[in-house]
Parts: C-alpha cells; structure tokens; sequence
C-alpha cells in the first residue's frame, strides 16, 4: 500500500532510536498542515504532529515548499545543533531540538522538538504597543535572553576561521537599490566601522538571523523566552543583526500596515517616542560585550535594513511581500536629523 | 479582485500543499479532474511531479486516451465545478469513471466545500457524510476527511479531523480573537462534534 508523505514521516519518526523518552512516538502520529496559504512559494511548509490524545504537539516538521530550498534546512539543523551543544542543559528552556534533516522521496523534512509556549507575536496585540510598561517589558525580557544566548554561544575565533560577513549583501543593497549621496555616505560609513570593528574582536558568536518577537515563544510553565526559525542563522563576529532587528521589527509592527513609504515613517516616529525610555532601558538589559563586536545604533539600524531589504534578492532571486518597506526605512533612518538627537549616545 | 479568486484563476504552488496528503513518489503520475485542470498540471510540473489532466466533468467525455491502471492519484481539489447543477447521481457516476483510471493503490483527492457556504465559485457543497456515502457508492472503501480553513484556494491549516489537532489549530487561530473563556468553553469533545460539522471546506481522500 502506498503511503502518504505524512505517512512516511510517522514512519520516519518511529525509525529513530536515540529520541528521548517525551518524544518517542506511538501510532498513529495526527499531523496539522500549516501551510500559511497567502505565504510566497519559497517558503516553508510547518506541520505539527501529535501523540495519540494529546492536544499540544510533539514535533514540528519544517518542510520547503520547493525541494530546491533544501539549503534552509540544513543552515537551520547545523546551527540548532551548534546552538544545543553550547547551550547544554539550558537548550531545552530556549530552543526547540533538532532531531533529524531527512529526504522523503525529494522532499526534505526538518524534524524538531515543538516549544511548548505562547508566541509573542500573539500576545502583542494593537493594544500591547500602546502601553509603555508591557514594550519595556518584553524589550528588556528578549535583550537579556539574547544576550544570555550570545554569552553562551560565544567562542574564540580562531585563526582562519571562516565567518559570516555583511559585505556581500551591503554590496547587493549598492547594486539593487539607487542611493542618494547621504544614503552612499552611510554604507561607506558601515563598510569602514564594520572593518575596524573585526580587527579588535577576539570572539564569535551565534546570530539568530531573525531576531524578532514573531520568532519567541514564551515557553510553559518556565516563562523563559524560547527563539524558533533559525534559517537565517550564522556565526559572526558582531551581534548587531539581532540586537536592532527586534527593535525596528517592533516598530514596524506597532504602526498601522498602511504603505511603505507611511509605515516606515511612522515606524521612525514610534522610535523617537521609544528612544527616551525603551531604546535605553532594551540596550541597558542586553549590556555591550567585550570580546564580540555591537555597532552603535545609528550603523546597527542601518545594517539591518540592508540585510532585510536584500535577503530575498539573494537567497531566492526575487524579493518576497515586505522587503520594500526596509529599503523605504533605510532611507529615514538615514535622514534622521542630527537635530533630533536620537542617535545621540547610543 | 480578492486573492482568492486571483488563486481560482491561477493555482500556484502555494495553493497545491494538499500533495503532502497523499501517497506521491517521484515519477507518480497525477490526473487532475475538472475546473483548473491545467494550471494544476503546471504547478504540479514546476514540482517535478507529471500530470495529466481532464478539464471536463462529464463522465461521457472522459478522453479515450486515459488508460485504466494509469494514475496513482487522481486529484479534484477544487471540487466538481460546473456550470450546470449537478445531482447526486451525476457526482456518483464522476467517482466512479475515475476509480479504475487509479493504479491499485491509487487515491482520488477530492476538495468540497461545507453546505453552509453554498455554492460559491461553482464549487459543489456538500457535508462530509454525503460525501463519504456517495464515494462509497462509487465503489471507494477507505475514506479519511481532514479540515481546511479558510478555503480550499489558498489554505492556511489542513488537519484531520480529530479532537486534538482540531483543538490546537482552533486554539492556535483564535487565541487572539476570541477571549481566552470562551475559547475554553470551545474546547471540548461536545462542542468539537458540532464545530468539525461547521469547518468551510474538506478534502476527502479515498482508496479503492
């Protein structure tokens, strides 16, 4: 008899001995298909599986909806596995586990461990970003997980290792995009800091790549934040990626999804109103490391737009719904008056 | 135009991830019944999987070049659309031309919409009962219904239909929509009877 992909992937599952007793399966193994239907055709397909009975799951299966991006899968399953060896102990509390990169017939299957938590994409409602004392919050909360994930990945760089660099895609930002003579300034800027900055850094640690409240999970019943979807995942000298994506993705969605030029506008007024109270204390809570590199907040903002307005453009070919705002961003970011005082000091 | 028609027009890859509920190895070949036949076949061929289509319903011009023993899955995931009504009967003898298109082993996919949304977009509706006891007609013995939500087009969850998954895809969709107490009066194997009678649209796969 014939057996369907989800089929193959019980089978799969059963065929693994080294699970940990919680994760063990029994048949039948219920699968949920989240396949996010309005989601463009490179991304990935999520299905949840469940012991018999059970209404949380057991295991996530990532799985691209094109074949050929079997690539994502293998970033995110190295990098877990770099991730659950430097975490030890604490791995369970902050990352789901990687259990197995497997090809089904052509289709590749990412097989991890489900994060049993709330997303905090879904506890951030409209009202949530209205109230100054929930953001500071969850802003110190994600700073001091991260940093606690940077200090625990953090290792020396040896002498010829071979690390992630911005260049490539701050070269592609240059090709895709027309600059304006500020806009040309600052990437020169970023280039010329970015470069200065590596000679003194003895240490690398591991991005996350997507540091976003969309990416947490608050996990049951420790309350501990627990970070998903590592594809974008890297090590790297310098942890500027992680640290402002979190803000400027909050400020993106704090503000009404009207068009790029309007949302990114009124992102920028939403960090001025942040910059006296939650800019500071988000900052404060993650700390400035020592051995491993943090840009200054002006060139970290700018560096995140460049690689959100550009990733697609390189990874797939084409840009995905939603990278246009970051272009759009960079821009304000950049004309941000030295009036304003908001880079000041930080 | 609303993304869903945009889709009823051009199926993408996107609109095909129903394929992960059926029994699909490389060089399976596909036969894909009815309305959007052929921008299926070319979503299917994007994804490196043959396929053949039919783009009529009707049992009398089925085309003297499909074989018996041909396809291991034959595929309707939008449903029967056509411009006329169609009866029990009609939908009957549609299930049962197909099955012996099916290689042993085969299954026939087949998307319907619930009764309670009407025909819309031609594509019939009906209730998983009258689905499963027309199919059984037609001669299919082992039927499994999973959920779709919001529509057969562009579905966000497919999940079968079982207290737990269903549980954790209404909870996972409504937690930020419906207040926490009555999601938990939601919750419960009673209310879950009445609710699966309630999902928009279900796909039925069916073995001979």
């Amino acid at each position: 008899m014939a057996a369907s992909f989800l089929d193959k992937l019980s089978l799969a599952l059963m065929s693994m001995g080294d699970l940990p007793e919680q994760l063990q399966p029994e048949i039948p193994v219920d699968w949920l298909i989240l396949t996010n239907g309005e989601a463009e055709p490179d991304d990935n397909i999520i299905l949840f599986g469940f012991k018999a009975n059970k209404s949380i799951p057991t295991w996530v299966a990532k799985v691209p909806r094109s074949p050929k991006n079997a690539w994502m899968l293998q970033i995110e399953y190295d990098r877990l596995r770099d991730a659950w060896q430097c975490l030890g102990s604490q791995a369970g509390f902050r990352l789901p586990e990687p259990l197995a990169l497997l090809t089904l017939d052509t289709q590749p299957v990412l097989i991890m461990s489900y994060l049993n938590g709330t997303s905090l994409l879904r506890t951030s409602s409209a009202r949530f970003w209205r109230n100054t004392n929930q953001i500071r919050g969850l802003f110190v909360d994600a700073a001091q997980a991260l940093r606690e994930m940077n200090e625990h990945t953090a290792a020396l760089v040896s002498q010829h290792a071979v690390l992630s660099s911005f260049l490539p895609k701050i070269h592609r930002f240059q090709e895709v995009f027309v600059l304006s003579e500020r806009e040309k300034a600052a990437v020169n800027e970023i280039i010329a800091l970015q470069t200065v900055q590596a000679s003194g850094v003895t240490h690398k640690v591991l991005l996350q790549g997507d540091f976003w409240h969309g990416n947490i999970v608050r996990g049951k019943p420790h309350g501990k934040l627990m970070l998903l979807d590592w594809q974008y995942s890297r090590w790297s000298r310098d942890v500027s990626l992680d640290v402002y994506m979190f803000l400027l993705s909050a400020a993106l969605t704090a503000v009404p999804r009207r068009t790029d030029e309007e949302r990114a506008e009124d992102a920028v007024k939403i960090l001025l109103q942040w910059r006296t109270e939650i800019l500071p204390a988000y900052l404060s809570a993650y700390g400035r490391p020592a051995d491993y590199g943090l840009l200054p907040a002006r060139h970290g903002l700018l560096l995140c737009c460049i690689e959100k307005a550009v990733r697609s453009v390189i990874d797939f070919g084409y840009s995905q719904k939603g990278d246009s705002v970051w272009r759009v961003l960079f821009s304000k970011l950049v004309d941000l008056s030295e009036g304003s005082g908001f880079y000041d000091g930080i | 135009m609303s993304i869903e028609h945009q889709i009823l027009r051009a199926p993408l890859v996107q609109s095909v991830d129903w394929r992960f509920l059926l029994p699909l190895s490389q060089n399976d070949t596909v036969l894909f019944v009815g309305d959007q036949s052929n921008e299926l076949k070319k979503a299917f061929e994007e994804l490196g999987v043959p396929a053949a289509t039919w783009p009529t319903i009707s049992p009398a011009e089925i085309s003297s070049d499909l074989r018996e023993s041909t396809f291991n899955i034959v595929a309707v995931p939008y449903g029967m659309a056509s411009d006329r009504r169609q009866g029990q009967s009609d939908r009957i003898a549609i299930y049962r031309t197909v099955r012996p298109l099916l290689k042993p082993g085969g299954v026939l996919l087949l998307g319907f919409t619930n009764v309670f949304l009407g025909n819309e977009n031609k594509i019939p509706a009906a209730r998983p009962g009258q689905i499963r006891r027309m199919l059984r007609s037609a001669g299919y013995v082992k039927i499994d219904f999973y959920g779709v939500y919001p529509n057969l087009m562009i579905p966000e969850y497919i999940f079968p239909l079982k207290f737990s998954p269903f549980l954790f895809t209404m909870d996972f969709h409504l937690r930020n929509r419906l207040p926490g107490t009555l999601l938990r009066i939601l919750s419960n194997r009673i209310v879950f009877v009445g609710i699966s009678n309630l999902i928009p649209a279900y796909f039925a796969v069916a073995k001979t």
